[in-house]
């Protein structure tokens, strides 16, 4: 048991950090969803697990990008201040309550895109720049 | 975090390992009442190391399902009682949500996820907070309400009712109880650096050896007037422990504060009455953060006296002098004692904490029953340190 943890351990400690980071970033939804545009308030509380619903009332199904990767980090910077360590430590008092989940974490900008594009609940970010298409932007960060 | 294993599955988990050392050999350092995993002088690695894995389904936005174990060395390590959770969640609406299953206990704002270290700024959450605690979880229903306000502020109201699963450990006396019929309500206001929550919770709490003791001493009860009323003072019978309590967070890029204060008012004469608190204050310094802490628990029920016919026959009869010994064991078990802490966190990724605490516990005459009490009732002063590595995948 403690050598497994250990092991495992070491993995994590293996897992390191990317320090480049994207300038803008992009909150995006499907060009299906009738909301046009939030504010940092409604999506942080979307992306923090306090409330699951667009202004409509509408069920929102948020995803992240990879932990770890330089536009999460950046992600959770700008739109709360907070560092990923900050995140994953408030997510960890949450999750492991069984009260709520976090967002699914998708590998990339593409990623992201395609499943907003395809789901009119979803709502995730992308780096500025990226070309969209089936989907809109309604925060810039 | 999470390893999603498909649009539907997601496994995630967390555990510790962790040391920790005490100076003393008489008295034996524990985390709460319900653990036997104790620590006397030298280090003990098994202290924190536990390791908790946890799947979770959503079927949907409204259907979502969570089963977590842990695994630790405890009293009873079957697998029921390394169930932690085992929940179906359903959401009708974004502000309505029902949970049902095995939820967890919902007493103090960190009664939920005690396990998680990494979730928390300290080696170890407060003995003097959390060490009375004897439930770990709790089969019911819970439901909430949740209003979020234009400024991201939000509101949560809880009411949670069920059967919980209680324990509590001594040398030689290692119980648990029968489920206890339990509820809760709990009230949060959180905002992006303030969290505040309030809870008022009541569970039934049934001594076993309570109910042993009162047999034999019923047996004399027809000569001595004084072992019924001892008997009596034993009965736990359907009787309720009440928590109310207060708690506040405060966290910045710069600072991060915590506090909370409880009252427990106990219905059986076992269970003493008491309040306790805790502030801890931490200063973000990159990846450090140095925190100091202050807790304190006090009990306020009076101690119990033996009646004189008990004590004079006790003299004679070392059956009867054994009973009164161990009645005024489970009646005078007080909790009195307050703390000081210094620690570091050291965050050195995101799934990773290094953590080390120094703790110096002042302890009352007689105050000492959150402790595995080897040696007997004199105030003392203890210091603990322990050291954890914290993570969460």
């Amino acid at each position: 048991m403690m050598k497994r943890i250990l092991i495992f351990m070491m993995l994590m400690i293996g897992w390191s950090c990317s320090v480049a980071a994207a300038d803008e970033l992009w909150v995006i939804v499907n060009s299906k969803n009738p909301v046009s545009a939030m504010d940092k308030a409604e999506v942080s509380a979307l992306y923090l697990g306090r409330y699951q619903a667009y202004r409509d009332g509408s069920f929102a199904l948020p995803f992240d990008q990879l932990a770890d990767g330089d536009v999460r980090e950046t992600f959770y910077q700008l739109l709360t201040g907070k560092s990923e360590v900050y995140i994953n430590a408030y997510w960890a008092r949450i999750l492991f309550t069984g009260r709520a989940m976090p967002p699914r974490q998708l590998e990339n900008d593409s990623a992201v895109l395609d499943i907003v594009q395809k789901n009119p609940s979803a709502i995730g970010y992308v780096s500025a720049g990226t070309k969209l298409t089936g989907v809109k932007v309604v925060l810039r960060l | 975090m999470a390893v999603a294993l498909s649009d539907t599955f997601s496994v995630n988990g967390f555990g510790t390992l962790g040391a920790t050392k005490t100076d003393n050999d008489s008295m034996g350092f524990r985390e709460n009442i319900a653990t036997d995993n104790v620590t006397i002088g030298s280090w003990n690695l098994a202290s924190r190391s536990l390791f908790g894995i946890q799947m979770n389904a959503r079927w949907n936005p409204q259907w979502s399902s969570t089963l977590q174990l842990v695994q630790q060395q405890r009293v009873d390590n079957s697998v029921a009682n390394s169930l932690q959770l085992a929940s179906i969640s359903y959401m009708p609406t974004p502000e309505w949500a029902l949970r049902l299953g095995r939820l967890s206990p919902q007493v103090y704002m960190l009664t939920d996820t005690r396990n998680v270290g990494y979730g928390y700024l300290w080696t170890h959450p407060p003995m003097e907070f959390y060490g009375q605690l004897q439930t770990n979880y709790n089969d019911g229903v819970a439901v909430s309400y949740t209003r979020q306000f234009d400024d991201a502020d939000m509101f949560r109201a809880t009411l949670s009712g069920g059967r919980t699963g209680m324990q509590m450990s001594y040398p030689g006396y290692n119980f648990e109880a029968d489920f206890g019929r339990a509820w809760a309500l709990t009230l949060e206001y959180e905002d992006e650096a303030w969290q505040f929550r309030g809870s008022l919770s009541s569970v039934t709490n049934q001594n076993q050896w309570a109910s042993l003791l009162r047999q034999s001493l019923d047996a004399y009860s027809v000569a001595l007037p004084g072992a019924a009323s001892v008997s009596d003072a034993l009965n736990t019978d359907d009787s309720q422990l009440w928590f109310y309590s207060l708690g506040m967070g405060y966290n910045d890029s710069q600072w991060t504060l915590q506090s909370e204060v409880s009252r427990l008012n106990s219905e059986n004469d076992i269970t003493p009455d008491t309040i306790a608190g805790y502030l801890s204050i931490g200063r973000h310094i990159g990846k450090f953060t140095p925190y100091v802490m202050y807790s304190r628990i006090h009990t306020t029920s009076a101690d119990y006296q033996l009646p004189a016919d008990v004590s004079y026959y006790a003299q004679y009869d070392a059956q009867l002098n054994y009973l009164a010994t161990k009645s005024l064991a489970f009646l005078n078990s007080q909790f009195d004692q307050d703390s000081v802490a210094l620690g570091v966190r050291w965050d050195i990724n995101s799934h990773l904490a290094l953590k080390t605490q120094w703790d110096r516990k002042f302890i009352s005459p007689d105050g000492n029953h959150l402790w595995w009490h080897i040696d007997s009732s004199n105030s003392s002063t203890e210091d603990i340190f322990t050291i954890n590595l914290d993570f969460i995948f």
